[in-house]
């Protein structure tokens, strides 16, 4: 059964190129422009991965990220990627103790190799 | 400061109390004070003296006469109740001085009122009459054997048988030669035998030449009393009778004793003697003149004064005017002014003429050999009963060698003028009163006088500025007595200005004030210069104050000493507030610490200060400043001030900040559309068959929007570095290896160069590998980017013990000198190479910043159409600020 990449951006465009490049590799995904509802989110869809705009309207990212991580039930699993174009992500992911992150930019190996590497 | 009449009359009685005592002190007799009981209160040192009383202590408040022997006690207390009746009295009687020694006085006792109260008091003179009374006795003693001398008539008759030799002596003349003057056997035997041996044949020959001459026998011999062997003088007169035949029969004749009288002679004598050798050995010469002019006696010196061998030689010469022609005819006399001396101007003369005392001073000089001798000539008179002058006596003393002194003193006060009037500077001396007494030549031609006359006493207040006069008086005036050293102006006499000069004087008399010797030196262009410097000073600080940015200063310490205006307006504060509470009571709290360290950096290396940060102006709101201090070092490049500047950056700070923001968010916004572009083109690549048209043109557009997103993070690294936000992510790592890696990413890239990389380091280095990747990044492309013409960039890494040095070396155009201390800034850009070459111009900022972080430096050496070499290092011991 193919992998559920869960993504949220508040860029449609990003989303899409995500899905098309992603669908490629056999993942099967799924993108929110929102993360109000990231509980409902994980435990309805149950991804094996979570791919974190941090600039999104009403609840950011890094909340949602928090959020996640602070509760039991989500701390380890799904396995969090923060996605941004901020240049002090890795900082950032350490601070949020997400599980790694992918720059934007980014070229198409980066976000394969890295969501496969989360994954397995 | 007392006034005039009081001096005077303070001097007055000063003067009279000094006279009065020295009157009392110098009395030879003994004076003594008593008080209204009798009690002794004074005592002159003489006095003490006389009645060899070693302390007076002993004596004083003793009743007077219980000095005196018993038996004069009452004829002593008698005359002091005399006296304090107030009358003066007279006694003399005996008392023994305080070693017990007894001495006649001769007494004088007087009241008189002392004191302010008037009280009367004793005073006893009392003259030392022991000699006197003792020479008084003997000469009682002797009266009384005269007494009876000439009351038995005083003389001897005796007659000498000349056929018998016998003798008839009346008894008084056998008393007179000692033998009882009841014996009645005396022979010429007994005459003989008691006459003095060396008299004996003078008083026989006497005898026989009276004989033979029939003349009166007279003769003085000496006896030795038969009783007593004590040694007289007789003196016998005698006369022969002869008989008719002629023969001599009888010699009778009388015998006086005149031992006394001989006595006398023989002391007059001794006297005299004496007292021409006392005279001999004064220096002085001792002329005795009679009443008419002729000199009656001279003493050795007196010939020897005049050039006479000897007073004999001199005396020689009975009257004066052959005296004074051989004198005269050896040399030139002159007064004291040099002019000829006229004799009757000479002293003897005038004494001789008036009566009175007279005294010159002459000038001899020697006829033959010019020596010239100074002999200072007095004269007094001795009057007669009749007030005729009866004798003069004249002193002559040579004084050549005093006057030769006085010469020399004079001579070298001349040479003194000589030398201070050639000196070029100004040298004077002035009295007590601040009369100039001398003033050199230098202080004359400056004034435009000719002679000192014409500075005499105060004439010098009309060449000194009238608002210096009081600081000479005061300087130079009776009330200081020490060194001094003031300022004052002087009319310059030939321009009519005044000229400023510094006058150093020292007192002539440190003990009492006598006036100054000093100088004064012309100090005019340095204190017009110092003036003009006070007005320089005052246009800086004017200048300051106007200024709108805030003006500081500091001493070396780093203590603030000055603010302008702009300081005060700004922070509402004073002076005093500043100093009171500190400046770091306006800094923003979160600056103060960067503050601190900073400016105790600068203040001890005397590295320039330079810190942004914010202060609190006077309505609590804080702005930013840039601050710059600069030390000012003295000639010896010792720090003596530190100046700075801080000015209100505030509003460009904050739209720096807003555009920092800006640039943030805009990159940040440009990321997203380029994520897509970027995923897209890549997607359309894996996709379009390689090399066709589409699969070109797809490259192309992903290399532009690759140089589009390496833009958008410059610009947000750029923008970061300036907010300090640039995160580091310190690692140990392998230099060589990022070095190696590096190059061959860029040789990928580049179809154009070859990337010549040579060296090597040992060991790991501890930074920020992207980081460091990013400015090896930059200065390769760099290198290539500006060298289009070349085929070769040259990589080179070395190290030493204290750091990593990499090189990159182009062969391009160059950096101009002008530009090349620039390039490292924000967005500088060299603007000839702008028209080339596109980008923002701030690779190299970031870069910069970058190798700064890690502790390291980066520099470039450039030559215009050469090509340029870059170089950064990396510290090997790694310690980066803010990790």
């Amino acid at each position: 059964m193919a992998n559920t990449i869960l993504i949220y951006d508040d860029d449609e465009e990003i989303l899409q190129l995500c899905t098309a490049i992603l669908s490629m590799q056999g993942f099967n995904t799924i993108t929110k422009n929102k993360c109000v509802d990231i509980f409902a989110d994980v435990s309805s869809i149950q991804p094996h991965l979570v791919l974190m705009d941090l600039w999104i309207p009403e609840i950011g990212g890094e909340q949602a990220i928090s959020m996640l991580k602070a509760s039991p039930t989500t701390s380890k699993n799904p396995p969090i990627l923060i996605f941004s174009a901020n240049a002090d992500i890795k900082q950032l992911s350490e601070k949020l103790n997400a599980d790694g992150y992918i720059e934007k930019p980014f070229n198409l190996h980066t976000l394969v190799n890295t969501i496969k590497e989360k994954i397995s | 400061m007392s006034t005039p009449e009081i001096n005077t009359s303070n001097k007055e009685t000063g003067n009279s109390n000094l006279l009065y005592s020295a009157i009392i002190e110098n009395n030879p007799d003994c004076v003594k004070l008593l008080d209204k009981d009798g009690r002794i209160q004074f005592m002159n040192k003489n006095g003490q003296c006389l009645m060899e009383i070693e302390d007076f202590a002993a004596v004083k408040n003793q009743y007077w006469w219980d000095l005196w022997e018993a038996e004069e006690k009452e004829i002593v207390q008698a005359s002091f109740h005399n006296a304090m009746a107030g009358k003066t009295g007279h006694f003399t009687a005996k008392c023994a001085t305080a070693k017990g020694k007894f001495k006649w006085w001769d007494v004088v006792v007087s009241p008189v009122s002392t004191g302010q109260s008037g009280e009367t008091q004793i005073v006893s003179i009392s003259r030392d009459m022991t000699e006197r009374k003792e020479q008084e006795k003997a000469l009682q003693k002797m009266a009384s054997h005269l007494q009876l001398a000439t009351e038995s008539a005083n003389v001897g008759t005796w007659s000498l048988d000349m056929q018998t030799s016998q003798l008839e002596w009346s008894p008084l003349h056998k008393r007179m030669w000692g033998y009882d003057d009841k014996r009645d056997d005396l022979h010429y035997e007994d005459w003989h035998r008691l006459i003095h041996p060396e008299d004996k044949e003078k008083a026989f020959s006497k005898v026989e030449e009276a004989k033979q001459n029939h003349s009166l026998y007279e003769v003085e011999y000496r006896i030795e009393r038969a009783d007593d062997q004590s040694i007289r003088w007789i003196k016998s007169t005698g006369l022969y009778y002869y008989n008719q035949q002629g023969e001599a029969v009888t010699l009778t004749g009388v015998s006086i004793d005149i031992t006394r009288q001989k006595q006398t002679e023989q002391e007059l004598k001794s006297i005299k003697t004496q007292l021409e050798i006392t005279f001999n050995n004064v220096s002085a010469a001792i002329q005795l003149r009679n009443k008419q002019g002729e000199i009656i006696y001279a003493n050795e010196e007196a010939a020897n004064i005049l050039g006479f061998e000897s007073v004999e030689t001199m005396l020689i010469k009975k009257n004066t005017s052959a005296i004074t022609e051989d004198v005269l005819s050896r040399y030139d006399m002159f007064d004291e002014q040099h002019k000829p001396l006229l004799l009757e101007n000479a002293p003897y003369a005038i004494s001789l003429k008036t009566g009175k005392t007279a005294e010159a001073t002459i000038l001899m000089v020697n006829k033959q050999d010019q020596s010239r001798k100074w002999v200072l000539s007095k004269s007094s008179a001795l009057l007669d009963e009749n007030k005729e002058v009866s004798l003069v006596i004249a002193t002559n003393i040579d004084i050549t060698a005093q006057k030769t002194v006085e010469e020399k003193i004079k001579e070298s006060e001349e040479r003194f003028r000589n030398l201070a009037d050639q000196i070029p500077m100004w040298i004077w001396m002035a009295d007590e009163n601040v009369y100039v007494t001398y003033a050199n030549q230098e202080i004359l031609k400056y004034l435009g006088l000719k002679e000192h006359a014409q500075l005499t006493a105060h004439a010098w207040e009309a060449f000194v500025h009238p608002a210096d006069i009081d600081v000479v008086y005061t300087s130079l005036g009776m009330a200081n007595n020490k060194p001094v050293s003031f300022e004052f102006r002087v009319k310059n006499g030939s321009s009519g200005q005044y000229e400023w000069f510094r006058i150093n004087a020292v007192p002539r008399n440190p003990e009492n004030p006598s006036g100054f010797i000093g100088t004064a030196v012309n100090i005019n262009t340095s204190k017009l210069a110092m003036q003009s410097l006070t007005e320089s000073e005052a246009r800086f600080r004017l200048l300051a104050d106007i200024m709108p940015q805030q003006i500081w200063s500091s001493d070396n310490e780093g203590k603030l000493n000055y603010f302008n205006n702009a300081v005060y307006d700004y922070s509402g504060l004073t002076f005093d507030d500043i100093e009171k509470d500190g400046w770091m009571q306006i800094v923003h709290p979160n600056d103060r610490e960067e503050n601190v360290r900073k400016w105790i950096h600068a203040i001890s290396t005397g590295d320039d200060f330079f810190m942004e940060h914010r202060f609190k102006n006077h309505a609590g709101e804080y702005r930013w400043q840039l601050s710059r201090a600069k030390p000012y070092r003295n000639a010896d490049g010792k720090i003596v001030l530190w100046v700075g500047t801080s000015t209100d950056i505030h509003d460009q700070k904050i739209k720096e900040q807003q555009k920092d923001e800006f640039i943030g968010i805009a990159s940040h916004e440009m990321k997203t559309p380029l994520t897509s572009a970027k995923g897209y083109l890549e997607l359309l690549l894996m996709t379009l068959e390689k090399d066709t048209t589409p699969s070109i043109y797809a490259h192309k557009a992903s290399k532009a929007v690759e140089r589009l997103h390496n833009f958008v993070t410059e610009l947000l690294d750029a923008s970061k570095i300036q907010n300090g936000q640039i995160n580091y992510n310190m690692s140990p790592f392998d230099f060589n290896e990022l070095v190696a890696e590096t190059v061959d990413n860029i040789q990928h890239s580049t179809r154009t160069h070859t990337i010549v990389f040579s060296g090597k380091v040992a060991g790991k280095v501890t930074g920020d590998r992207n980081r460091l990747m990013q400015v090896l990044v930059n200065l390769l492309t760099n290198a290539i980017k500006y060298s289009p013409e070349a085929d070769q960039v040259i990589i080179h890494i070395s190290e030493n013990e204290q750091h990593i040095k990499v090189a990159v070396k182009d062969f391009g155009i160059g950096i101009g000198k002008n530009h090349l201390d620039k390039i490292f800034d924000r967005y500088y850009r060299v603007q000839e190479h702008a028209v080339y070459f596109q980008g923002l111009g701030i690779g190299l900022y970031i870069s910069y910043n970058i190798v700064q972080r890690h502790g390291g430096t980066m520099m470039a050496e450039s030559e215009l159409g050469k090509g340029s070499t870059f170089y950064f290092t990396i510290p090997v011991q790694q310690e980066i600020a803010g990790q």
